[in-house]
Formats: structure tokens, C-alpha cells, sequence
């Protein structure tokens, strides 16, 4: 129980790390977005208030995952889905039409970082012990 | 005689700003990061340490971030001076990995060697230097593994000021790092503005973000090139006459509404499925500008080419340059432009990133222009705005 217990946090440990870059990556866009919707004149506002909407989302999700909270994890997935949505939109607009895949960059922080985002919530649920393994042995009476 | 340019450079993606490639220089960087987990299966026949799953990404991110500057070390052409510091990185970097590998912390000495690092390229980047994908990739495994450094250790948690402070430390470094690429990007293309403004890039220039220039030849027109360019620029002239008056435009089916800015591009859908190439009866897109005394002015248009990839026709050879767009972000709620993909991969949340556009040209009929073709001076066109609106 112990070393699930230790694997949870550990593996908890890595996604809040990840969470904040991401988190920060987040911020930074909704600043370019900003920054772009008074460069363009007819630039569509919309965005900027998605983009900051998933970075608080990502940092309100960070400060309060743990392993035995669900709505965290729920709203990273929601954000990490829509993220992983465009990227698969991109792809296929890039290969398409360039013949190419998106940037590296893209791939990284798009692809690879949602998903073991994911993977590490998911596996830190699942390494979470269950209160069946938690309750003390019982033995009955006259055993 | 027209001269075919280089255009098979505008239907790929070369000749696009090296923001969003691969530069050749850091080619060796890449292999040498590729040659990582061979060094890693070799370490593995001595025997694994028992390490946090955090500890197993900060060596790793540690020992990406040493090959990487190894790699620039043999790859880059800055000088000795540059590859020394490559080197002394690399070893640095390569420690630390081997002092978390053996147990230990990365601690100061971690902190110090990565700021350093990221604090490097910043500097780079302010510079004029291209960023590219390796360093900002690098970059951000840098930061990454900074902020596995310096987050709290479990006994700390409780105490929240250290964990707020590494946090925005962390989320400046992101915004610094993508900031500053913006700059070396921008400043980079800038270094000749000329090819910039003439829409075409020579030997040794870059283009901006955003932006596929030809790769063109460093030659005057022809005779027969000059005298084209000036017939179209003719033709174009009296054609667009008529849409002065932005309702004559409206009334064509251009796209005039919420007219604004110094340059406002009305599209016309009809013209831009319609087939026709370098038209200057049907041109896509008319370009206008809002004089301070809100008189509209049109400045010329803006012919597109029917599909992605297919290279406009340079009837006047090196004046008449196409261009094509890459990595342009579109909203989908509602449909707009939201900007260009970030250094960090990004377009704004709810955007799609197109990364190509079809080709296309500018021609300036205002009178005047200090060239037909190409971006329109800034400065010139300030003035002129001014001048119109001085009229009764």
C-alpha cells in the first residue's frame, strides 16, 4: 500500500512539473494573442480569452491535484483534449498541404506533453490505493 | 523575356523563417541527441540506480540539453570563442546529469549552469540570431528541468511563498524565451530590409515569421521584364480606378466593411475562386488605408494565386516576386486571424494553424509609390495619408 501510495505522489510530482510549463506556455500565447489582436486590426478577440481561460484552468488543475481528487484531473483532460483536437486538425492540414508535419516544437508541446500529462494522471489514479485495500483486515468472530 | 525564379522554394516550405525549421547548422546537435539512448543503453550494462520518476526526467533532460550543446559545439561556425563556451556547457550539463544519476542534487550548481544557459540564448536571440526549433526545444527542456530544480521539497510544501516564487520564475522564462525569439526572429529578417520590402530573399538574408520568400536572383530586370512590370502596373491603374470609391468595390462584391487601419485588405470570394491569374480587372484583394481625416484611400490590390503551391507567374522577373504566408493562425469561434504559430508551438487556444498560403503579389497604383511591387514603405505611406487628408 505504502509503495502505491509513493508511486501516486511520485508520479503526481512529474505531471505538476509538467502542468507548469505548460501552464506557462499557455500564458505566453495569450500574450502573443493579445499582442497580435492590436497588431491585426479585424484579429479575432475570442482566442485571447480561451487561451488565458486554459492557462488559469491548467494552474487551477496544478494547485489542487491530488490523488484522491477527480475534478482536477477532469479539467486538465478537458484542456489537454482540446489541445490534442487542434493539434490533429493541424497535422492534417499540414500534411496536406505542405507534405510535412507540424514544427518539432509543436509536436512537443502539443503532442508530447498533453499526453504524458495524461498518462501520468491516469496512471496515478489508477496507482492511488483503494479504500478496499485501505480498510484494516477483519476476522470473524469465532474464526 | 521572362525569367522563371526560383519558386519550387515557395511551394515547400524553404525559404520560410528558420523560427519554424531546422537550422543546417544544427544538424550535428540533433544527431547527437539521436546518439543519446545508445549512451544510455551502454550505461545501462554497469548497473541502473533506484531514482524518482523525476529524477529519471531531470537526467534525462540534463543529458538531452549537454549532447545538444556538444553537438552545436562541432555543427556551429560562430567562432572558437562560441564553441569553447558550447563545450564548457556541455561538460557542465553532462555533470549535473551524472550527479542526479548517482543519487545527488542538482542544486546550486544546477540552477546556475541552466540559467546561464537559457539566460545565453536570450542574449543570442536579442541579437539578431535565428532562433530555431533545436534551440527552442533545448530551451524548453532547459526550463523544464529548472523547474524540477527548483520546485520545493516535500517538507516545504506547506509553505507556499517558495513554490509561488518558482513558479513565476518559471512562467517568466517561458514568456522571456518566446519573447526573445520573437525579437531574433524579426531582427533577423531585418538585417537587409530591402530583400524584405522587395519581397524576395537574397543570399544570406531570412526571411521573417510568417512570412516564404523566393530565394531570388541577385540580378536587374531585363528590358522586356522592366516593360511588362510596367504595362501591368498600367493596366492595374486604370482598372481599379473605379473602386476609389469603397461603395463602387462593395457593389463588385469586395469585402469593404469595417474599412480601417493604414492597411485594410477587402477580399472578393468570387475573384478568388474564379480562375483568373494576375488579372488586373479582377484583382482578389483590394488594399485601402484610412487617412487621419477618415477619408479611405485605395492603395492598390493584392492578386492570389487559385491554388496552395502553384507559383505565381513574375512576368516582370526579379520586380514582379510572389510570396506565400506560412504558419498563420485562424480562429474557428468566429473565423478571423489570430496571429502566427508561437516559437512555442502554439497558435492561440480555439485556432488552427494554417502553415502555407497560395502565393501572392501586391501593386501600389497610389501615385507616387516609391515602388510598384513589394511592400509599400511604412514611412512614405504615413506621409502620404497625411497629405491627403490635408486637402480641402
Amino acid at each position: 500500500m505504502e509503495t502505491a501510495r509513493r508511486s501516486a505522489a511520485d508520479l503526481l510530482d512529474v505531471a505538476r512539473v509538467l502542468l507548469l510549463v505548460q501552464g506557462s506556455i499557455l500564458i505566453a500565447t495569450t500574450i502573443e494573442a493579445l499582442i497580435w489582436s492590436f497588431a491585426f486590426g479585424g484579429a479575432a478577440g475570442t482566442p485571447v480569452a480561451i487561451s488565458g481561460a486554459a492557462a488559469a484552468a491548467i494552474f487551477v488543475a496544478r494547485a489542487r491535484l491530488r490523488g484522491d481528487r477527480r475534478w482536477p484531473r477532469r479539467l486538465v483532460f478537458i484542456v489537454e483534449g482540446v489541445i490534442l483536437a487542434t493539434l490533429a486538425l493541424d497535422t492534417v492540414l499540414a500534411i496536406a498541404l505542405t507534405g510535412a508535419l507540424p514544427p518539432a516544437v509543436a509536436l512537443l508541446t502539443r503532442l508530447l506533453l498533453p499526453i504524458s500529462v495524461m498518462v501520468l494522471l491516469r496512471r496515478a489514479s489508477d496507482a492511488r490505493p483503494t479504500p478496499a485495500s485501505i480498510r484494516p483486515v477483519t476476522t470473524f468472530e469465532g474464526a | 523575356m521572362n525569367m522563371p525564379l526560383a519558386h519550387e522554394h515557395v511551394a515547400g516550405l524553404a525559404g520560410g523563417s528558420p523560427l519554424y525549421q531546422i537550422g543546417a547548422e544544427h544538424l550535428a546537435a540533433v544527431i547527437a541527441l539521436a546518439a543519446l539512448p545508445i549512451i544510455a543503453w551502454l550505461l545501462r550494462r554497469g548497473g541502473m540506480p533506484t531514482l524518482a520518476p523525476i529524477e529519471w526526467l531531470l537526467v534525462a533532460l540534463l543529458a538531452g540539453s549537454a549532447a545538444v550543446h556538444a553537438g552545436l559545439a562541432v555543427g556551429h561556425d560562430h567562432g572558437a570563442g562560441i564553441s569553447a563556451l558550447f563545450v564548457i556547457d556541455a561538460a557542465l550539463l553532462g555533470l549535473i546529469a551524472r550527479r542526479v544519476w548517482n543519487g545527488g542534487r542538482a542544486g546550486r550548481l544546477g540552477t546556475a549552469v541552466l540559467v546561464g544557459s537559457i539566460g545565453a540564448y536570450w542574449i543570442s536571440a536579442l541579437r539578431g540570431e535565428a532562433p530555431d526549433q533545436v534551440g527552442l526545444a533545448t530551451k524548453l527542456g532547459e526550463i523544464l528541468a529548472l523547474a524540477i530544480i527548483v520546485r520545493p521539497a516535500p517538507s516545504m510544501r506547506a509553505r507556499r511563498l517558495p513554490s509561488v516564487a518558482g513558479s513565476i520564475a518559471i512562467a517568466l522564462l517561458v514568456v522571456g524565451t518566446a519573447t526573445s525569439s520573437w525579437i531574433g526572429a524579426f531582427r533577423a529578417a531585418a538585417a537587409e530590409p530591402g530583400a524584405v520590402a522587395g519581397h524576395h530573399v537574397h543570399g544570406g538574408s531570412v526571411a521573417p515569421p510568417g512570412t516564404i520568400l523566393p530565394a531570388a536572383e541577385d540580378r536587374d530586370p531585363t528590358p522586356g521584364e522592366r516593360g511588362a512590370a510596367a504595362d501591368l502596373v498600367a493596366a492595374a491603374r486604370v482598372a481599379l480606378a473605379p473602386y476609389v470609391d469603397p461603395a463602387v468595390a462593395a457593389a463588385d462584391g469586395y469585402r469593404v466593411n469595417g474599412l480601417a487601419g493604414t492597411d485594410f485588405h477587402a477580399s472578393n470570394p468570387a475573384n478568388e475562386h474564379d480562375d483568373r491569374v494576375l488579372d488586373p480587372a479582377h484583382p482578389e484583394t483590394l488594399v485601402y488605408a484610412v487617412a487621419p481625416d477618415g477619408r479611405p484611400v485605395l492603395l492598390g490590390a493584392m492578386f492570389l494565386m487559385p491554388t496552395i503551391g502553384r507559383p505565381g507567374p513574375t512576368i516582370g522577373g526579379p520586380l514582379t516576386v510572389w510570396h506565400a504566408h506560412q504558419h498563420v493562425c485562424i480562429s474557428l469561434t468566429p473565423p478571423g486571424l489570430t496571429g502566427l504559430l508561437s516559437p512555442l508551438g502554439m497558435c492561440p487556444v480555439g485556432s488552427i494553424d494554417v502553415p502555407l498560403t497560395p502565393e501572392m503579389i501586391h501593386i501600389w497604383i497610389v501615385p507616387g509609390a516609391p515602388q510598384p511591387f513589394g511592400d509599400l514603405d511604412e514611412a512614405w505611406k504615413r506621409a502620404y495619408l497625411e497629405a491627403v487628408a490635408s486637402r480641402p
